[in-house]
């Protein structure tokens, strides 16, 4: 049975996309079949993590949520770009991304008319049907709406990313008490771009007390990884790096082993 | 001219963090005479980036020196420019394709770290960090008395109780 995973933010630009398509690599890296899927339709770009560039995007979520196409036919095998070397003969380890559209006549289409989000869900429980995945990640909006609950509520666990600072620290609060209120079975916190200087022991004390939940790691800082963001993925790069330690301990424990 | 088993001399190579220059990562090499690096798994620097193609680059000690070939189809560019082969100085910095990972060759062995991001305590960051309790319960209460969310909630248990159910049934069966 597949484990359907969310990554929330309550804000932006806390590094979620980039945390989750990291720590997506490193599962499928393990041996397993993954899906990442982008549900932040406002604001898609987990796709060029992936380095799928725009011209190969010929279907998109969008076009599954209003009916033209089956949610599997949106999905690209995104294995050569991200998991490099595997035997094409065995059908593990694999990594599917379902990117939604980046055009801006599509985005301002589902701002205008809005979609079934019903048929989100059908959409997630097909894909690991069809994928035949073992993990299915869900990239989601930032911000509490209709989507991210209905995520939220179907998951078996999720990542809240967030930053060390007071507005972070206010509204992952209320995702947090609301996913606790959806039963979530397994929640944990990553904390990101921790800024030099702060002591982590300290705060991950603060945070497990604040929002009694794990923290499955502290990132620091990293300017690095800004620099490879428009352009792959920072664990294949550079995999003996600090950063690329702590979210090989957020995969472990997405496999449970940890 | 050297005779060819002169013993090669020991390299190091970095793989540098692209926006501040400090290695990330090091390899060793003190005996080969031909290193290989690229995305496949067999390479001796395995570099699992698409901007690397399988079998990219190799150093190769010929003549009493090492060279640097690029053998994979994105190239490889040493000041900027595109390499077919190059005879390599003491600390060479060479890129894997036009946008991939860039390396610094160095001849003998080095023994830095990579450079560790947090390395001092200020208490004081940690003091902003609170929750505005009256806030959250407002914010929380105004989200979870809507519709949806409780039609959320009751879909969310009624499927809790299918898989109970379902796992009742299955131990009753064995």
């Amino acid at each position: 049975m597949a484990k359907i995973i969310s990554t929330h933010s309550f804000r932006g630009g806390t590094g979620k996309s980039n945390t989750t398509a990291n720590i997506a690599v490193l599962v499928a890296k393990a041996g397993h079949r993954v899906g990442v899927i982008d549900t932040d339709i406002q604001s898609p770009g987990i796709h060029v993590l992936f380095q799928l560039p725009e011209s190969r995007l010929k279907l998109a979520l969008n076009d599954y949520l209003w009916g033209n196409c089956e949610v599997e036919e949106a999905a690209y095998d995104v294995s050569e770009s991200s998991i490099g070397s595997y035997d094409e003969n065995k059908d593990r380890p694999r990594i599917f991304l379902i990117p939604s559209s980046v055009k801006t006549g599509e985005i301002s289409r589902v701002l205008r008319d809005g979609y079934d989000v019903g048929r989100l869900n059908d959409g997630f429980q097909r894909l690991v049907q069809e994928l035949k995945l073992d993990y299915l990640f869900i990239d989601t909006h930032p911000g509490v709406n209709e989507e991210t609950l209905l995520s939220i509520a179907i998951s078996d666990m999720l990542l809240l990313v967030m930053r060390p600072d007071s507005q972070d620290f206010q509204g992952t609060s209320v995702t947090a008490e609301l996913a606790r209120r959806l039963e979530i079975p397994d929640m944990q916190i990553v904390v990101n771009k921790v800024p030099p200087g702060m002591d982590t022991t300290l705060l991950r004390q603060r945070v497990e007390e604040l929002y009694q939940a794990p923290v499955a790691a502290l990132l620091p800082m990293n300017f690095e990884i800004v620099r490879v963001a428009s352009g792959g993925i920072f664990v294949n790069r550079f995999p003996e790096h600090p950063m690329t330690l702590a979210l090989k301990q957020v995969a472990e424990r997405v496999m449970g082993r940890a | 001219m050297a005779s060819l088993s002169q013993p090669p001399e020991p390299i190091t190579l970095h793989l540098l963090d692209s926006a501040q220059g400090h290695p990330v990562q090091t390899w060793l090499f003190r005996d080969k005479r031909a290193i290989t690096l690229g995305r496949a798994d067999d390479c001796d620097v395995v570099l699992a980036d698409a901007h690397v193609s399988r079998s990219h680059a190799s150093l190769v000690w010929q003549n009493g020196g090492w060279t640097l070939f690029s053998t994979g189809r994105h190239g490889t560019l040493v000041n900027d420019r595109l390499i077919a082969e190059c005879p390599l100085e003491r600390s060479t910095t060479f890129r894997l394709g036009p946008s991939g990972p860039v390396l610094r060759f160095e001849t003998g062995v080095s023994t830095k770290r990579p450079t560790e991001t947090i390395d001092a305590f200020q208490p004081e960051l940690l003091n902003m960090l609170e929750i505005d309790r009256d806030r959250l319960q407002q914010d929380v209460d105004d989200i979870a008395g809507n519709a949806l969310f409780r039609e959320l909630q009751e879909r969310v248990r009624a499927s809790k109780m299918r898989s109970d159910e379902g796992a009742t049934e299955e131990t009753q069966i064995r």
